[in-house]
C-alpha cells in the first residue's frame, strides 16, 4: 500500500464518524456509523462492537469490509479495505477502547448503556484515497482545525519552571492551571483530588469558567474526570463521537428527568467542549488528582502529545504530592504556635452578623442559609468556629486537626492541605467575612469580619 | 414505504453514503451529493459525484443492489434504505441547482457542528450520475441501541 496506516492517526481521532461497509453472505450490502477505528499496528485497526446490528452479523458471515475516514487536518478522505481477524474482549486494546467509549457515555449521562462488547481486529489490505472527497494541505494556517502541536519540549520546561517557584499548595495549584494557559493555549482547566470517600473526587481549582465551581464534586466513574480516575488512564475525547451520544442523550434525560439530580455546586465547563482531555496525577498508583483540560476547538489534542501528557501527569502529582508532604513537615513548628496563639480577638471589621448552621446528618455546612461545603472541610470549620467562640481562639495547627479523632480523618494519607484549600477557597467564594489565613508552614487563622451566629441541626 | 416525512428528510441536505457489493463479496462505497425520493413510487434517485461512480460502477453493475444512508450531523439522526437498482444515468444540467442546494444544505449541517465547510471546499460534487433504487427496506441507523432495527 502506498499509504501508511501509521499516516492516518489524525483521521482515526472521531472528529468526523467513521463508515463501516459490510455485505451478507448473499451480496447484500450495509453501512453503519462507527463509534470508534482504534490502531492497533501498521497493519491492523481495531473497530468498536457495541451493539448486535446487522453490520456485526455480516462480518460474521463474510470478513470482508471497508472503513472509510476522513482527515481532519486535510479533508481528505480515506478508504480502508479491511479482512477481520478475531475479537478481543479484554486486554489493553479492549480496555483503550473501551475507557473512552465510558467516559463519553458518562459524561453524556448514559453509563452503562455504551458498552463495549468486544473490539474486532482486521488486517488493513488496502488503503486508497476516496476520489469524492479531496483534501490537501490547506493554504491558511489560522483555519481552527489545524490546531499546532501542544506538548511541546519547551512548553513542558516554562511550566516546570512556573511550577519550581510555588511555596505552597495554594499556590501550586494556581500556577500549574496558570501555566498550563500560557504555555500550552489551554484556557479552561481544573484540578480535582480524591474525597476522604474513597468513590468521589472534589474540585481544588479551577481556571477560565465564569463559575469557579471549586467544592464542586465528582463521582468516580461519572465524566470525564471520574473515568479517567477510574481507569487511571489520560482520556482523550474529540468532537463527533461524542455527539453522537448527545443525541440519545437528550433523549433519556428527557424520558427520566429524575435520573440525574443537579449538583449541589456545579461542576465548571464548557457548555459545547469539543475537546476534552482528562489526565489521571499518579504516584507509584496512587491516585493524587485529575487534571481536565477542555477546548472549544474540534480537534485540539493531537495522537503524538500522548507520550508528553503522560509526563506531564506523572510531574504534575509528583509536584502536588511533594507540597503536600512539605505542608505536613510544618506540622511539628505549628505544635507551639498554635499552643501559644490563643485568646486573641478576631479582628475588628465591620461586625455584620453571620449565621452558620451545621446540619449534622448530611455532614454539611451552610452560610446564611446558603450551601457551603460538606464532609470533612465541613466538621474542619465547623470545629474551628466551636474552638474560637468557647475559647477566642483563633490561631490553630494542621497538627491539632490530624489529631483531633472527632474530625474523622483517615489514618492513612489524610490529604488535610487539599481539604484546608478546598475550605479556604469555598469561603472566599461564598463567604469572603470568615477567612483562613496561611501562618506559616501548618499554621493558619481563623480571621472574622463577623458576629458569628452558631446552630447546628440534626 | 416512503411517507412523506422520510422523503423529506432524504432530500434535506444530509450526509449521504451508499454502498454495494462486488462479485467476490467485498463491499464497495462512496459519498453521495444529493437525492430525491418519490413516495409514491417508491423509489430514491441518489446523486453521485461522477469521480465517485466511477469506483462504485463495476460493482453496482454487477449486484444491481444498493443501500443508502442518510444522516443529520447536527442531530446524527439517519436512516438507510436498501433495495434494487433499477437505473443508472448522468444527472440533467437542469437538476444542478437542486443537488447545489442539497450540497450546501450539508454543509451548512458540518458548519453548525463546529465543522469548517472549508475542509471539504475541495469534494468535487458535480458532474454526476444518478442511480435509482426501489426502495424493499427501511432501517433506523441512529446510532445506538436501536440502529439496524428495521422500520418498514
Amino acid at each position: 500500500m502506498s499509504v501508511t496506516l501509521d499516516s492516518l492517526g489524525t483521521c482515526l481521532q472521531g472528529l468526523w464518524p467513521a463508515m463501516l461497509y459490510t455485505c451478507s453472505r448473499d451480496g447484500v450490502p450495509n453501512a453503519a456509523y462507527l463509534s470508534q477505528v482504534e490502531y492497533v499496528d501498521p497493519t491492523h485497526v481495531a473497530l468498536s462492537f457495541q451493539f448486535f446490528n446487522k453490520s456485526r452479523r455480516n462480518i460474521t458471515e463474510n470478513p470482508h469490509a471497508l472503513v472509510s475516514v476522513i482527515d481532519p487536518d486535510t479533508g481528505q478522505g480515506w478508504c480502508l479495505r479491511l479482512h477481520y481477524q478475531h475479537s478481543e474482549t479484554s486486554g489493553p486494546l479492549f480496555d483503550r477502547m473501551a475507557w473512552r467509549i465510558e467516559a463519553i457515555a458518562s459524561y453524556c449521562g448514559l453509563k452503562g448503556v455504551f458498552k463495549l462488547r468486544a473490539a474486532d481486529v482486521y488486517e488493513v489490505l488496502e488503503i486508497e484515497a476516496s476520489p469524492e472527497e479531496q483534501g490537501g494541505a490547506l493554504e491558511t494556517p489560522t483555519r481552527e482545525l489545524v490546531a499546532p502541536e501542544v506538548f511541546t519540549a519547551r512548553a513542558l520546561q516554562d511550566l516546570c519552571g512556573r511550577i519550581q517557584s510555588a511555596d505552597s499548595l495554594d499556590v501550586l495549584v494556581d500556577s500549574i492551571l496558570e501555566g498550563i494557559e500560557a504555555s500550552f493555549g489551554f484556557r479552561q482547566s481544573m484540578i480535582l483530588v480524591p474525597t476522604e470517600e474513597s468513590d468521589r473526587l472534589v474540585t481544588i481549582a479551577t481556571r477560565g469558567y465564569d463559575v469557579s465551581g471549586v467544592g464542586s464534586e465528582v463521582p468516580v466513574g461519572v465524566g470525564i474526570a471520574g473515568v479517567v480516575a477510574e481507569a487511571r488512564k489520560p482520556i482523550r475525547i474529540s468532537g463527533l463521537m461524542r455527539g453522537m451520544l448527545y443525541a440519545l442523550a437528550s433523549k433519556r434525560a428527557a424520558d427520566n428527568p429524575d435520573a440525574y439530580p443537579p449538583p449541589r455546586i456545579p461542576l465548571p465547563g464548557l457548555q459545547n467542549p469539543d475537546s476534552q482531555l482528562g489526565v489521571p496525577l499518579l504516584v507509584r498508583d496512587e491516585l493524587v488528582g485529575v487534571l481536565c483540560l477542555e477546548s472549544t476547538a474540534p480537534y485540539r489534542f493531537h495522537e503524538s502529545d500522548k507520550a508528553s501528557i503522560e509526563l506531564l501527569g506523572s510531574y504534575l502529582a509528583l509536584a502536588i504530592q511533594n507540597m503536600q508532604w512539605q505542608e505536613r513537615q510544618g506540622d511539628a513548628a505549628g505544635d507551639a504556635a498554635g499552643a501559644t496563639a490563643d485568646a486573641r480577638p478576631a479582628s475588628a471589621g465591620t461586625r455584620k452578623r453571620c449565621e452558620v448552621t451545621y446540619y449534622e446528618s448530611d455532614e454539611c455546612v451552610f452560610v446564611d442559609g446558603e450551601y457551603l461545603i460538606r464532609s470533612l472541610p465541613a466538621r474542619i470549620l465547623w470545629r474551628l468556629l466551636r474552638e474560637h467562640s468557647t475559647t477566642g481562639r483563633i490561631e490553630f495547627t494542621n497538627r491539632e486537626l490530624r489529631l483531633d479523632r472527632t474530625l474523622k480523618l483517615p489514618d492513612y494519607k489524610d490529604n488535610l492541605e487539599s481539604r484546608l484549600l478546598l475550605l479556604r477557597r469555598r469561603l472566599e467564594q461564598k463567604a469572603p467575612q470568615i477567612r483562613l489565613a496561611p501562618r506559616g508552614r501548618g499554621r493558619f487563622a481563623l480571621e472574622l469580619d463577623c458576629t458569628v451566629t452558631m446552630s447546628s441541626a440534626p | 414505504m416512503i411517507d412523506a416525512e422520510l422523503a423529506a428528510f432524504v432530500e434535506g441536505g444530509q450526509s449521504i453514503h451508499v454502498s454495494t457489493c462486488d462479485a467476490h463479496g467485498r463491499p464497495h462505497g462512496v459519498r453521495g451529493v444529493a437525492a430525491r425520493a418519490d413516495a409514491i413510487a417508491g423509489h430514491v434517485d441518489v446523486y453521485i459525484a461522477d469521480i465517485a461512480y466511477g469506483r462504485l460502477r463495476p460493482a453496482l453493475e454487477s449486484s444491481r443492489q444498493a443501500a443508502m444512508v442518510f444522516c443529520r450531523p447536527t442531530d446524527d439522526r439517519a436512516c438507510q434504505l436498501k433495495g434494487a437498482v433499477v437505473s443508472v444515468r448522468p444527472a440533467d444540467p437542469s437538476e444542478r441547482t437542486m443537488a447545489r442546494e442539497q450540497w450546501d444544505g450539508f454543509m451548512a449541517a458540518l458548519d453548525g457542528i463546529g465543522i469548517s465547510p472549508r475542509m471539504a471546499d475541495r469534494w468535487p460534487w458535480w458532474p454526476a450520475h444518478v442511480v435509482r433504487v426501489q426502495v424493499t427496506a427501511i432501517f433506523e441507523q441512529t446510532p445506538g441501541p436501536k440502529a439496524g432495527a428495521q422500520l418498514s
